[in-house]
């Protein structure tokens, strides 16, 4: 392999790392405000994407346009599973939720398999021209999905930092009862961490789509990447997650150049085994 | 009226009672100190107060309105606010973000004035308005919990041991602030292991032993009392 | 040697999963309703006894390792062998964390033991997996029953017999309060991996059981949902912590699944494909419903006592 084919792979790898990036921020702040490991995030990512498959299906309309609507209805879901279902659950103990989020990953996408089959489906046919830049060939998809994330990561660092909920947000991660006491009204925190979190899912699945394709199983199969990303990340830290989500999107791609493809889910295993074992607390370290 | 009375409050955290039927009554702009030895109910008393502990028996009224067993969010509506002993602030938020939590519930124009009071408290906290508080020391964390509580304009800030873990010059200065505190107006409740250096500024003193109250007065008094002193205060 | 046909045969065949089943549920059942041991990666376990016992008893094959024809027994010691290594590999890197870490660790192992098994053909044939797993003994289906129904009562009996001793008082010692086992000088961590590993060489045990029962594996049949969502289900129904609660469950979880099969079956013949996801959408919202309306399952691990003294609400 010369240069130029490893800059491709690291091109790949930031693709991924941009789509792994959204979804681990969702798991983060989840795991922050609520405390429990949400195991049907990968699936609320392949509700975003058929929502939107939906959409560019059903009106005919490009993939952009089907995007904010495709967010909004994942939003939707998301605040619908918590209100109905983890918000009763949520007075036993938080493990409870961790069974309940596996039960509905899996409802999730046996639902998205009797609307939408199971055979493999794409937004547009049809094969977008690369641009070679300095050997590096980037189709135009992969500015899109690395802009789209940039510019999401923003908006939800704006969130966080400058508005009175996104400080709330990030208070009621740092201290639950603390912010019980300073007359934080916590519900209302819960409901837009299911808003932020199902929306940057469904980014990150139409993304992911994007990319490859759409396919039931297509969240699933990003469930461990995803967490992989949130727990080098530290998990509970939405800013760690974006440097979980690099470092396994990049070392996945990469790996390929020596391992088998199919092993690709074992290195974001392998490296968030090694976190565990050194470092516990994630990347960005703990401040309590 | 008093503005928080306690009526024969029996209750605790699960099965068994720690308290045994124990009275308080703090009146505007005073400060009141509760002591006595340890596992006595002092910090439950106080919980029980803000909703954090479970009132099984008994009455908690704030401004003549009953108060008993509601939640802290709702409690703090009111005008009570509460630092507690441990974890205490926002470690990954900024000093401001702290404060500005503390005001979470209010949206005037208010908010500002309050920072600017908390800042004249404790100008150590102005200079320092932008760092995490989880980087700061015990001593300067105590103020940020204490400036987070003020920020809703409590009538009441009731504190869990405002001076455990700190250096005696660290708490002599904190006491100085919570006199501070309370010359603007705001009265205050508080759980001390420093029973001295507490009675001493204290309009109104408790002795709390078993989860019910021994001895009760003017702090001087408390202090003056040989079978007190003797009993409670380490002679 | 004697067939069975007909209603018995498919009687039969219900009853030989239903045991293995139940084997894994109690498998579960040791460290999750014992010792509060979040493993979501049941179907790894499995799949590596499943796998050890096919390739050290099946007779000499060019497409995979194997050829050592060894005897059931020695093939399902080993199963049980590598399941218990493997899990403690799993628990000395996760067992001191939070139940959250536990449980994405063996997510994560299960699936890695899947790829492997799905990859390396050498080994096991990749997705065209091993056949020819013959029975033990020369035994007919009836007889196979016997010898589940034999392995699922020693298993009770073990796992029982553990669950009255010090051992298992410590181990739900542990569970319900942590600070004071630890405070009673237990060696919290040496406990839970024990633990861990036991109920990993059980699944590992049923993983061997099915092999024979099935007589051809393939990498398709460790899919997380049959080798691990439904165990859970079977479990929480249940009621962890009981192992005749955790036998109850796997026997109706199973007669649910088997019976939503004979439902879905008679749909129109363009939702046929669709009828496994059907099935799975119902039984998630079983578990759901479950876990909403009794928590504790069918038979709760504890009987619920008459408590006199008052509680008062939240």
């Amino acid at each position: 392999m010369v240069l130029a084919d490893y800059l491709q792979l690291l091109s790949y790898g930031i693709i991924l790392g941009s789509i792994l990036t959204l979804g681990a921020i969702g798991v983060s702040l989840i795991f922050g405000i609520l405390g429990f490991a949400h195991f049907a995030h990968g699936d609320l990512m392949a509700v975003g994407a058929y929502a939107a498959l939906t959409v560019v299906v059903g009106l005919n309309w490009p993939i952009w346009a089907a995007f904010p609507f495709a967010l909004a209805a994942t939003a939707v879901v998301s605040l619908v599973i918590d209100q109905t279902l983890y918000r009763r659950l949520r007075r036993t103990a938080p493990v409870i939720l961790l069974i309940s989020s596996f039960g509905m990953a899996l409802i999730l996408r046996s639902v998205i398999q009797l609307v939408w089959g199971s055979q493999d489906r794409v937004y547009e046919s049809g094969i977008q021209l690369p641009i070679l830049i300095g050997g590096v060939a980037i189709r135009p998809n992969h500015i899109i999905i690395v802009g789209g994330s940039i510019v999401l990561v923003a908006l939800l660092h704006v969130f966080l930092r400058h508005t009175r909920m996104g400080k709330a947000m990030r208070a009621m991660s740092d201290n639950v009862d603390l912010a019980r006491i300073s007359g934080i009204d916590t519900e209302r925190v819960i409901i837009w961490t299911w808003i932020l979190g199902g929306a940057l899912a469904a980014a990150a699945g139409i993304f992911l789509a994007m990319e490859t394709r759409l396919h039931p199983t297509m969240g699933w199969h990003m469930l461990l990447p995803i967490f992989a990303a949130a727990i080098l990340g530290g998990i509970g830290r939405p800013y760690g997650a974006i440097a979980g989500g690099m470092v396994i999107g990049i070392a996945q791609e990469m790996s390929t150049a020596f391992w088998s493809p199919a092993y690709k889910p074992a290195i974001a295993f392998g490296l968030m085994v090694l976190m565990l074992i050194i470092r516990p607390t994630g990347l960005v370290g703990a401040r309590r | 009226m008093s503005l928080l009375q306690v009526d024969a409050v029996y209750g605790g955290y699960g099965a068994a009672d720690i308290l045994h039927g124990a009275d308080l009554a703090v009146e505007p702009g005073q400060i009141v100190v509760i002591v006595g030895p340890n596992g006595a109910g002092k910090s439950t008393l106080m919980k029980a107060a803000f909703g954090l502990a479970k009132v099984r028996k008994g009455r908690v009224a704030f401004e003549g309105r009953e108060i008993t067993n509601l939640r802290p969010d709702q409690i703090v509506r009111l005008g009570m606010s509460y630092v507690p002993q441990e974890h205490n602030v926002f470690p990954s938020l900024s000093v401001q973000e702290n404060l500005e939590m503390g005001a979470y519930l209010r949206r005037d124009a208010g908010v500002a004035r309050q920072m600017e009071m908390v800042f004249e408290i404790f100008p150590r906290l102005a200079e320092r308005r932008r760092q995490a508080a989880g980087s700061m020391s015990g001593g300067e964390r105590q103020m940020v919990a204490m400036g987070r509580a003020l920020m809703v304009e409590p009538k009441l800030m009731l504190l869990d041991e405002p001076t455990a873990g700190l250096s005696p010059l660290f708490a002599e200065q904190t006491f100085d602030r919570i006199r501070d505190i309370n010359r603007r107006g705001i009265a205050i409740l508080m759980v001390e292991q420093n029973a001295k250096q507490a009675l001493a500024i204290a309009d109104q003193g408790y002795v709390l032993a078993m989860g019910r109250n021994r001895h009760g007065g003017p702090g001087r008094e408390l202090l003056a009392d040989p079978e007190i002193g003797e009993l409670f205060l380490g002679g | 040697m004697i067939e069975v046909s007909g209603f018995l045969g498919y009687a039969v065949f219900f009853l030989s999963l239903a045991g293995i089943y139940g084997i894994l549920a109690l498998g579960l059942n040791v460290q999750w309703g014992f010792t509060g041991l979040f493993n979501i990666g049941i179907a790894g376990f499995f799949a590596v006894g499943a796998y050890t016992a096919a390739i050290l008893t099946t007779p000499p094959s060019a497409s995979h390792l194997g050829g050592y024809g060894l005897p059931f027994l020695a093939g399902a010691g080993a199963a049980m062998l590598l399941s218990g290594l493997l899990a403690v590999a799993i628990g000395l890197i996760t067992l001191n964390l939070r139940t959250d870490y536990l449980a994405i660790a063996t997510i994560g192992i299960a699936e890695i033991v899947r790829l492997v098994f799905k990859n390396e053909a050498w080994l096991t044939n990749g997705v065209r997996g091993i056949p020819g797993i013959s029975r033990p003994w020369d035994a007919g289906a009836l007889g196979y029953l016997g010898v589940i129904v034999a392995a699922l009562l020693l298993v009770y009996l073990a796992i029982e017999r553990a669950r009255r001793s010090p051992w298992g008082r410590v181990l739900r010692a542990i569970r319900e309060n942590e600070p004071a086992a630890e405070a009673a000088g237990k060696n919290i961590f040496r406990f839970r991996l024990e633990a861990f590993v036991f109920g990993s060489m059980i699944m590992g045990l049923g993983g061997a059981l099915y092999a024979h029962f099935v007589g051809f594996i393939s990498p398709e049949a460790f899919e997380p949902l049959y080798g691990t969502f439904l165990i859970w289900v079977m479990l929480i129904a249940g009621g962890s912590g009981n192992n005749r609660g955790a036998l109850l469950g796997a026997f109706l979880i199973w007669l649910v699944w088997s019976a939503t099969e004979i439902f879905t079956s008679r749909l129109p013949a363009e939702l046929v494909t669709q009828a496994g996801a059907l099935r799975v959408l119902l039984i998630g919202l079983l578990l759901q419903v479950i876990l909403l309306l009794r928590p504790e399952g069918l038979l709760p691990e504890h009987q619920p006592k008459v408590k006199p003294a008052p509680q008062s609400k939240e």
